[in-house]
């Protein structure tokens, strides 16, 4: 048994009270004198009563002995005493407090995971001793510090209290950062604290689906996991891909995946939904389960899902406008984030695209074997030249992408471009010195750009080095730098590519990628990404967490967001004309008025497999330091003084009848 | 103090009517000192028979039966009933223990007193009244004849309870001065801390028809007490720190029953007639029922 307030207030309370009560019960009692006729048989009778007492030695002193117990109970009860395995309590405690999606998991009577993890971590709090401080981290996507370390417990609750679900994925490494910065004292670096500020003890309450844990290195101090959560039974939609027909664009092909994470075979049925009206739903039978009931918590989520555990659902519906578009789950199981995706389909729109070239005959032509709804061929002088409205609607460029061949501009209207040996003449992007007869060392054939392409039957005779700002992705990679890259700017979004067909000179062809097949396929891919067609037919949906940014209509200053919990919020519209909204922390439609008709929705979804799987994590580990695992009780002090209260009522019952019937005079 | 300030508050003239009807009955026939209206254990001159006896020189020769003689030949005395008086004598608690109760344990003894000796005043025996406490006395002794009755309340009305009580001396000192045998009446709680029982001895010892009237007060039997109390004894200043409770009233009550119990028993066995009253009893009832009831008036 520990103390949780210092030593001294208990000491201080029976020094106190004992001493007086002492004094109290050695004055003599008052008594009130009666003349009686004899004594003789009130002596006999007082004797007799004594000698027929247990305890005769205590009897005298038994009210000023329970007396004496019921301030003794009193004064340690004052001290707060908690019952607790360790007395070894590190002074300062991190509560790293999980809030993604999983931690939504129902666990039954009402309970989610968070709430549970919210009781345990106010038991902590409630634990806690005067000299003891602790801070408050709550993380899913990204990390909050709600508050810093104090010992004020109210405060700490009220911050524990403050904690919200989100929709959004677990990642660990920012909450240890946080937490790590903050136990840092100042100073330890230069040799001077180190030794004056005891390391911080991290506690971790979450279910253990964190996808970075494994990455995650405690530099500081230890952590100790308290493991939330039992459900194990969940089923989700994990992926959802809306595509306008290729022939017919007025129809909507929508494509889900759904994935069984359960230790018991399920079936569920998918209902579709077109601006809130049910349109058709689709069974989904026999999903097996995972794995074992009893082995899910120790696996891990296998890259590749097993026969039967997923299925994939396909709709095609006649839709001829844009759409808000629901996928709903049938059924309870743990988890409801999972049990519905968004999308919001655009109206069908072909692409238009606008060439600037000096004479490219293969761009040329490969560009009108495009399925284009508007194509045009500028040479460079014609682009530099001709009229804004003629390149410009509504303060952004008039094509979907523009296809610069071997030149280099700065006349960028907001929209999407591709370039081939030239660079967009703005800030961080340059071109350098001629590489020759270099070998494509690495891609990344996953994007979309480069799906289906064979980049290593692709040879090039020379480029020009790209220097690219970081945020640049990098598709095509050589030992001298990007080869082909994508850089995504406020509104514009350039695919650059360091060669040209042609060389300098413009005489001899620069590589034989022009006789290949793969160079269609790369026009395909490239002009329907650029043109937001990689999943055309919708407005790419956000993950929960991710910003959404959408363009507002000119003039505007604040967007109103309504989100799906139903609260509004206003966001401040940037100088480029755009506006970001980063609180995406529930899945739904966001309603932004933006004054733009297709700018005003967009879609967030968890679609994220290791979310989905909620099997609470028995195996967690992270990639250095001190772990210990903890069912959470076992750490945490259990107040011990309401028993005491108990045991002072019982004594004090007690001392009352003994007094009222004077059994021991 | 509960004393009689007047002779009617402890007889008034009706009551003594009553008694006039009454007589002391002595289970015992003793020696009188003079004659008197009760046969005597002594044979005399009463014209009741009772007995021949062999003639000896000396003997009065008017009481030789002459019809024996003639026809025996042999000189026979005839003994005759000598009627003589009887000695009552009450002994009276005056301790300050008596002057406790309400009523007040003295006043009720007085009036008792009063009247069995206006009962052995009425049928001419000889009335002896003692109050005592520590010390014995003062007493009013040989009192005959109902025109003294007017002496004996002066003495009750005069008779102050003060002192501890001292029975065992009061009886020794009793039993010295008045050797002769006859009915012997006390009146008091017998709370007392020397004990009873040696006095009684004395008392036994002096072959006296022996009568104990214990009278309580209804305080003492039934003690309405409550508190944290220091009980001081009257009569010597004792004090007593108790807590009244259930368990110590109990107590007290089974102690007070022991004691007359065992106060009955002493009694019994010895041939002392007792008899236990409270207070609270009219004492005219006493008289009336209790004492003829127990054979002490007829």
């Amino acid at each position: 048994m520990n103390f949780l307030a210092p030593w001294y207030i208990p000491v201080l309370a029976a020094a106190a009270t004992i001493p007086p009560l002492v004094l109290l019960y050695f004055l003599k009692l008052k008594r009130r004198e009666l003349p009686i006729a004899s004594t003789l048989l009130w002596r006999r009778s007082v004797e007799d009563l004594q000698v027929n007492s247990p305890f005769q030695k205590l009897r005298s002193n038994l009210l000023l002995i329970l007396q004496l117990l019921i301030l003794i109970l009193a004064a340690l009860a004052i001290g707060e005493p908690v019952r607790r395995g360790s007395a070894d309590v590190e002074q300062s405690m991190t509560l790293l407090i999980d809030q993604s999606a999983s931690m939504g998991a129902d666990e039954g009577d009402g309970q989610t995971r968070l709430s549970i993890a919210k009781e345990e971590a106010l038991k902590v709090v409630d634990g806690m001793t005067t000299t003891q401080r602790a801070m408050v981290i709550t993380f899913a996507d990204r990390a909050n510090v709600l508050t810093s370390f104090t010992g004020d417990k109210v405060l700490l609750r009220r911050a524990i209290n403050s904690i919200t679900q989100t929709d959004e994925p677990g990642r660990l490494a920012e909450a240890i950062q946080l937490a790590e910065a903050h136990s840092t004292p100042i100073g330890e670096d230069v040799g001077w604290g180190s030794n004056r500020v005891p390391q911080s003890h991290h506690l971790l309450f979450t279910d253990g689906r964190l996808s970075d844990a494994e990455k995650v290195a405690v530099q500081r101090g230890q952590m100790e996991v308290v493991s939330i959560g039992k459900a194990i039974e969940n089923t989700g939609i994990v992926d959802v891909d809306v595509r306008r027909n290729y022939e017919r664009p007025e129809m909507l092909s929508i494509v889900a995946r759904v994935r069984h994470f359960g230790g018991a075979p399920a079936n569920r049925d998918v209902s579709l939904f077109v601006d809130g009206e049910m349109k058709e739903v689709r069974s989904v039978e026999g999903l097996m389960p995972l794995g074992d009931a009893k082995q899910l918590g120790n696996t891990g989520l296998p890259s590749m899902p097993k026969d039967g555990n997923e299925a994939t659902v396909t709709f095609d519906l006649l839709l001829d406008r844009g759409a808000d578009i629901e996928l709903r789950l049938s059924g309870k199981d743990a988890l409801p984030a999972d049990d519905r995706v968004f999308a919001v389909a655009t109206p069908p729109r072909p692409i238009t695209a606008l060439l600037v070239t000096p004479g490219n005959r293969y761009l040329r032509d490969l560009m009108s074997a495009m399925p284009l709804a508007k194509y045009e061929v500028w040479t460079p002088d014609e682009y530099e030249k001709n009229l804004d409205e003629k390149l410009i609607d509504v303060g952004r460029s008039r094509y979907d992408v523009i296809v610069i061949d071997a030149h280099s501009t700065q006349r960028l209207p907001p929209g999407s471009y591709m370039f081939f040996g030239g660079i967009p003449l703005i800030e961080d992007v340059q071109r350098g010195e001629l590489i020759e007869r270099e070998l494509f060392l690495d891609w990344d054939d996953t994007h979309p750009v480069l799906r289906h392409v064979a980049i290593n039957s692709i040879s090039v005779f020379s480029w020009r080095k790209l220097d690219l700002p970081p945020q640049a992705t990098t598709l095509i990679e050589s030992s001298s730098g990007p080869v082909l890259a994508l850089l995504n700017e406020e509104r514009h979004q350039f695919l650059l590519c360091a060669f040209s067909f042609f060389d300098d000179k413009r005489e001899l062809l620069n590589t034989d990628w022009v006789f290949q097949e793969g160079l269609v396929v790369f026009m395909h891919n490239a002009l329907r990404y650029l043109a937001g067609a990689s999943t055309l037919g919708q407005h790419p949906p956000a993950k929960p967490g991710e910003a959404i940014t959408v363009a507002a209509k000119p003039g505007r200053s604040t967007v109103a967001v309504h989100r799906p919990d139903g609260r509004t919020e206003d966001v401040s519209v940037r100088s480029s004309g755009l506006v970001s909204y980063g609180q995406t922390d529930r899945v739904g439609l966001y309603r932004l008025e933006t004054g733009i008709p297709d700018q005003s929705e967009r879609a967030v979804n968890l679609t994220d497999d290791y979310e989905s799987f909620i099997a609470p994590n028995q195996q967690f580990r992270i990639a250095s330091g001190q772990v210990a695992a903890g069912s959470g009780s076992e750490n945490l002090r259990k107040p011990l003084w309401q028993y005491l209260l108990l045991a002072l009522g019982a004594v004090l019952l007690f001392e009352w009848f003994i007094y009222n019937k004077r059994v021991f005079i | 103090m509960a004393s009689a300030t007047t002779y009617s508050e402890l007889l008034d003239p009706e009551f003594m009517n009553r008694l006039e009807r009454l007589d002391i009955v002595s289970r015992k026939i003793f020696a009188g000192r003079m004659k008197g209206e009760r046969r005597s254990k002594r044979k005399g001159q009463s014209v009741e028979f009772a007995d021949y006896r062999n003639y000896v020189v000396g003997d009065d020769l008017r009481f030789l039966d002459w019809n024996i003689y003639g026809r025996l030949e042999k000189l026979f005395i005839k003994l005759f009933f000598e009627e003589e008086d009887l000695h009552v004598s009450i002994l009276l608690d005056c301790s300050k223990s008596m002057d406790f109760g309400s009523p007040a344990k003295a006043l009720y003894a007085k009036r008792v007193a009063a009247a069995l000796a206006y009962v052995g005043l009425v049928n001419y025996n000889r009335v002896t009244l003692c109050g005592y406490s520590d010390q014995f006395g003062p007493e009013q002794a040989g009192v005959r004849g109902r025109h003294l009755i007017s002496k004996v309340l002066g003495y009750l009305v005069n008779l102050e309870p003060a002192g501890a009580g001292n029975m065992t001396a009061a009886c020794r000192h009793f039993a010295i001065r008045h050797p002769q045998r006859g009915i012997v009446i006390v009146l008091s709680d017998f709370m007392d801390k020397g004990g009873y029982e040696e006095g009684l001895r004395y008392l036994l010892g002096r072959h006296y028809d022996l009568y104990a009237i214990q009278m309580l007060s209804p305080q003492e039997i039934q003690p309405d007490l409550v508190g944290d109390l220091r009980l001081r004894d009257v009569e010597d200043d004792d004090l007593a720190e108790v807590t009244i409770s259930r368990a110590l009233l109990n107590r007290y009550k089974q102690n007070l029953n022991a004691y007359c119990g065992q106060l009955q028993e002493y009694c019994s066995r010895r041939g002392i007639t007792y008899l236990f009253t409270s207070t609270e009893v009219p004492f005219d009832q006493l008289v009336l029922t209790y004492l003829r009831r127990r054979g002490l008036l007829r």
